[in-house]
C-alpha cells in the first residue's frame, strides 16, 4: 500500500512539473492568430488613444457590424470598437473599459438580447491566455484557476505544432494561399472592427429550434445602471442601443423583445437612443449568424449608427 | 460529478484514503462506500437522492418479506409489489410524457382531440441502471439463486455503489454482493491495473468521444447544410463517439471499483471488431444484453418452442432494449433494425458462430475476417443514425439525403484542420484496441514488460494527450441520459 501511494505521488508530482514547464513559455502571445488575441490590440487602442473617444462596447454584433473608420470620418471623433465575443458576458465587457474611461468619452453599449451577465468561463479564460489583465474582469472559480496552466500548455503545443507544419510545408514549396480566417486576430482592422468576412458569401440560415428567445426579466439592467453611475463619476457619457437582428427572427421573437424593451425603459437609467426595431434588417444582410452583418448590412447599419449619434449624442453634447 | 472533472479528482483520492487507511474494517468500509455514493449522487441532484433511498429500502424490505413468506401467494404478492413499484417509478419518470403525447397524437389521427397533461419531469440520473440492479436481486432471490441480504448497508451499497450508480455496468447480485459481504485487502497489482484502466477510459472519453461529438453534433444538428459524404462522416463520428463515451465510462467505473478491491462485470469487449451482429451484441453493453437474456428472453421461452417463438422473443428483446434507452420512437427503430440484422443469423442458426476473438493470437486478420468486421461495423454505424437522430423523420431525412449527388464529393466542409487530426487519432486508437483486443481493456498489458522509464513515458504521453485535448466545457457522458 505504501509503495503504491509513494509511486503514485511521485508520478503525479512529475506530471505537474511537466505541465508547469510546458505552460511556462509565453511565445504563443506573439505568434498566435487566435481570435481572442484581438483583445490585446483593442486594449492598446483604449490606453493609447487620447480622449474624448467614441467607445463601442458589446459583443461580436458590433465587431462585425460597424465601420468605425466611417464613423470617425463623419463625426470627427476617434472610435474604438471593443466588440469581440458574446461569451465574455456583460460584466466582463463593462469591467474591461472601466480603468480607461476618460472625461467626455462617449460610450455606446450594444449587446445581444438578454446577454448573460457572467459569460462563459471557457471564453473568458481563453481571452486571459492572450491578455492576462483580463483576469481582473471576471471571477475565476478554483477549477478555472487550476485549469489555466492546462490552457497555456494547450496553446503552446498548438502554436509549436503549427510552426512545425508550416516549416515543413515551406520546405516542400507548396503554393501558399494566404486567406485571413474570419475568426482570427488578423481579421480585425486598426479600429477593432472585424473585416475579413466582408467579401465572403453569406451562409446565414435560421435555426427555428434554437433561435427562439424566452422572456425573463433582464438582471443585467442593475449591472448596466452601476456602470452608468461609474462612468458618470468619470465624466463620461453612456448610451444604450439595440443589436442588429434579422427580420424573420424579429417577427418570431417580437413579443419577447418588446417585453425586454419595456423593462429597459422602466428600469435602465442610461439613455436608450434607439428602439429595438431600428436595426432590423432583411435576412440576406447577415453573414453567418443572426448578429453578424455582411458588407451591405454593415454599411447600412453604420449610416444609421452615425445618424443616431448625430441626433441623440453629438448634437446634445455640443448643446450642453 | 463527472468522472472527468476536478471534483471527482478530489473526491476519489479522499474516499480511497479514508477507505484503506481509516475505515479498515469491512463494516465501516461499507458505510463509507454508501455515504460517499449518496454524496456522489447528491452532487447530480439531491432531490432524487430520496427516491434512490426509498427505492433501495423498499426493495430491501419487500425481498425480506418475500423470502419469509411461507405461502406461495404471499411470496408472489411481495415479488410483484417490488417489480411493479420499481418499474412504476422508472415508467413514470421516463415514459409518462412519451405515452401521453403518443396516445394523444394517435387519437388525433382518428379525429379525436384530447388534452393529456404532460408533466415537466426531470429524469432522475441513473434510474434505468439502479432499477435494473434492484430487479436482478429480487428475481434472483425469488428464484432462490441467492439468499436475501440481512444487512441493509450491504444491500444499499450493492444498489448505490458510486462507480456504477449513474451509468452501470448493471451488476448482478450473485456477482457483486459476495464481494461487498467479504473482507477486502489492498492488492498493489489490482490497484495499478485499476489506475491504468481509468487512464484508458479517460483517453476514450476526452480525446476521442468529446472531439467526435463536436463534428457529430455539427453535422446532425444542421444536416441540411452538409453533403452526403459529410453525413457519412457525421454518422462515423457518432459511431466512435458513442463507443468511446460509453465504454470509456465503463473503463473508469471498473478501474475505480478495482481501487477499492471490487471487480465489476465487463461491459464492453471490443465490439467494433465483431464479425457479425450476434457477436456485436455479445460484446456491446454486455451487462444490459445479458440482463435481458436472463430475465426476459429465457423466461419468455428463449430459443425453445420453435423458430417463430425464437424470432418473437428476439424481437421483443431488441425492442425493449431500444425502449430502455429512451422514450423516443428512434430508439425503438434502432432496436427493431438490430433485430432485423439478427434475423438471418437466427434463421440460419449461425448466431453462435463467432464465439472466440477474431484473429486470435495473430496481428493481421484474414481477408474474410476483415470483410466480416467491416460489414458489421457499417451496419451498426447505419443503425446509430436512428439512435442519434431527434426523430424518425430526421433519421429518414438524414439517410435519404446521404444518397444524393454529393455522396461522391469530398466533404471539404468537415474534413479539414482539427477533424483530420481527430481522424488520425482514431486510427491510432483502433490500432491500439486491435493489439489489445484479447485483454480486459486495450492497454492492460502494454508496457508491463518494459522498464519503468519507458512505461511511465507511455503513461505520461497519454496523460499529456488527455490534457491537450481536454475542453473546459466538459461534455457529459451520453448514457447519463438513460
Amino acid at each position: 500500500m505504501n509503495r503504491f501511494i509513494i509511486k503514485l505521488a511521485f508520478f503525479t508530482l512529475l506530471f505537474f512539473i511537466m505541465i508547469v514547464l510546458l505552460s511556462y513559455k509565453k511565445n504563443y502571445l506573439v505568434d498566435t492568430n487566435d481570435y481572442m488575441a484581438a483583445m490585446i490590440y483593442k486594449h492598446q487602442l483604449l490606453k493609447n488613444i487620447p480622449g474624448p473617444r467614441i467607445i463601442i462596447v458589446g459583443d461580436s454584433n458590433v465587431a462585425f457590424g460597424i465601420d468605425s473608420h466611417e464613423v470617425e470620418k463623419v463625426l470627427n471623433y476617434k472610435v474604438i470598437n471593443m466588440g469581440l465575443h458574446i461569451g465574455l458576458g456583460l460584466d466582463f465587457m463593462l469591467n474591461e473599459i472601466k480603468d480607461d474611461i476618460r472625461p467626455d468619452d462617449i460610450i455606446i453599449i450594444s449587446i445581444a438580447w438578454f446577454l448573460p451577465e457572467t459569460g462563459s468561463p471557457g471564453v473568458q479564460s481563453h481571452a486571459a491566455l492572450f491578455y492576462p489583465d483580463a483576469k481582473k474582469y471576471f471571477k475565476q472559480s478554483i477549477s478555472e484557476i487550476l485549469f489555466f496552466p492546462v490552457l497555456e500548455m494547450q496553446e503552446n503545443i498548438k502554436v509549436d505544432f503549427k510552426k512545425l507544419i508550416n516549416n515543413k510545408l515551406k520546405k516542400r514549396n507548396f503554393n501558399e494561399e494566404i486567406v485571413t480566417p474570419v475568426y482570427s486576430r488578423r481579421a480585425f482592422n486598426e479600429y477593432g472592427d472585424a473585416t475579413a468576412h466582408l467579401d465572403l458569401p453569406s451562409t446565414f440560415k435560421i435555426d427555428y429550434k434554437n433561435d427562439i428567445i424566452s422572456y425573463q426579466y433582464y438582471k443585467g439592467i442593475k449591472n448596466l445602471n452601476n456602470f452608468y453611475q461609474y462612468a458618470q463619476s468619470k465624466k463620461a457619457n453612456v448610451y444604450f442601443t439595440f443589436p442588429c437582428y434579422p427580420e424573420s427572427l424579429y417577427k418570431i421573437n417580437k413579443k419577447v423583445i418588446d417585453a425586454y424593451y419595456n423593462d429597459l425603459k422602466k428600469d435602465l437609467i442610461m439613455p436608450i437612443i434607439t428602439t429595438p426595431d431600428y436595426l432590423i434588417f432583411p435576412d440576406n444582410y447577415f453573414y453567418d449568424t443572426y448578429y453578424h452583418l455582411n458588407r451591405k448590412g454593415r454599411d447600412i447599419r453604420t449610416k444609421l449608427f452615425i445618424d443616431t449619434l448625430k441626433k441623440n449624442v453629438i448634437n446634445k453634447n455640443t448643446n450642453n | 460529478m463527472l468522472f472527468n472533472s476536478l471534483n471527482f479528482a478530489i473526491f476519489l483520492p479522499t474516499v480511497f484514503f479514508i477507505y484503506w487507511f481509516i475505515t479498515k474494517k469491512l463494516k465501516y468500509q461499507n458505510i463509507l462506500l454508501l455515504l460517499s455514493s449518496y454524496f456522489f449522487y447528491a452532487c447530480w441532484d439531491y432531490r432524487f437522492l430520496f427516491l434512490l433511498m426509498f427505492s433501495t429500502l423498499l426493495s430491501y424490505y419487500t425481498v425480506i418479506k418475500m423470502h419469509e413468506s411461507k405461502i406461495n401467494s404471499s411470496k408472489k404478492f411481495w415479488f410483484w409489489l417490488n417489480i411493479f413499484t420499481n418499474l412504476g417509478f422508472l415508467g413514470f419518470f421516463k415514459y409518462y410524457n412519451f405515452f401521453a403525447v403518443s396516445f394523444a397524437e394517435a387519437l388525433t389521427h382518428f379525429g379525436l382531440k384530447t388534452n393529456f397533461w404532460t408533466l415537466k419531469l426531470i429524469l432522475p440520473v441513473g434510474i434505468s441502471f439502479y432499477t435494473f440492479h434492484g430487479l436482478s436481486y429480487v428475481i434472483d432471490v425469488y428464484k432462490e439463486k441467492i439468499e436475501p441480504v440481512k444487512d441493509v448497508i450491504e444491500y444499499s451499497v450493492f444498489v448505490c455503489f458510486f462507480p456504477l450508480l449513474v451509468a452501470g455496468p448493471i451488476e448482478r447480485a450473485t456477482h457483486l454482493l459476495p464481494q461487498i459481504q467479504k473482507n477486502r485487502y489492498f492488492d498493489y497489482s489490482k490497484a495499478s491495473d485499476g489506475l491504468r484502466q481509468i487512464l484508458w477510459g479517460l483517453v476514450k472519453k476526452i480525446i476521442i468521444a468529446d472531439n467526435c461529438a463536436i463534428y457529430a453534433n455539427m453535422i446532425f444538428n444542421d444536416s441540411s447544410n452538409y453533403s452526403g459524404s459529410a453525413k457519412i462522416a457525421g454518422a462515423l463520428f457518432f459511431t466512435f463517439q458513442i463507443y468511446c463515451d460509453f465504454s470509456g465510462y465503463s473503463d473508469i467505473a471498473l478501474g475505480t471499483a478495482r481501487l477499492f478491491g471490487i471487480e465489476l462485470l465487463k461491459n464492453f469487449s471490443f465490439p467494433y471488431f465483431s464479425r457479425d451482429i450476434a457477436e456485436f451484441w455479445r460484446r456491446w453493453h454486455i451487462s444490459l444484453t445479458t440482463w435481458f437474456r436472463d430475465y426476459l428472453y429465457i423466461p419468455l421461452g428463449g430459443s425453445r418452442g420453435g423458430t417463430w417463438m425464437n424470432i418473437r422473443n428476439t424481437f421483443i428483446i431488441f425492442l425493449v432494449s431500444g425502449f430502455w434507452h429512451g422514450a423516443n420512437w428512434t430508439f425503438l427503430a434502432w432496436g427493431a433494425l438490430n433485430a432485423f440484422y439478427f434475423l438471418p443469423l437466427l434463421l440460419s442458426k449461425k448466431n453462435r458462430k463467432n464465439l472466440d476473438t477474431v484473429a486470435s493470437g495473430k496481428l493481421i486478420p484474414t481477408f474474410r475476417e476483415f470483410i466480416a468486421m467491416s460489414t458489421t461495423f457499417m451496419l451498426t454505424a447505419f443503425a446509430w443514425i436512428f439512435f442519434r437522430a431527434e426523430s424518425i423523420t430526421q433519421a429518414f431525412s438524414y439517410i435519404s439525403s446521404i444518397f444524393s449527388r454529393t455522396l461522391f464529393t469530398f466533404p471539404h466542409e468537415v474534413l479539414k484542420g482539427r477533424a483530420l487530426l481527430i481522424i488520425a487519432i482514431i486510427i491510432i486508437f483502433m490500432i491500439i484496441e486491435w493489439i489489445g483486443r484479447e485483454n480486459k481493456y486495450a492497454i492492460e498489458k502494454i508496457g508491463l514488460k518494459w522498464n519503468i522509464a519507458a512505461r511511465w513515458s507511455f503513461y505520461y504521453l497519454l496523460c499529456l494527450s488527455i490534457m491537450f485535448f481536454m475542453r473546459q466545457d466538459q461534455q457529459q457522458f451520453i448514457y447519463f441520459q438513460f
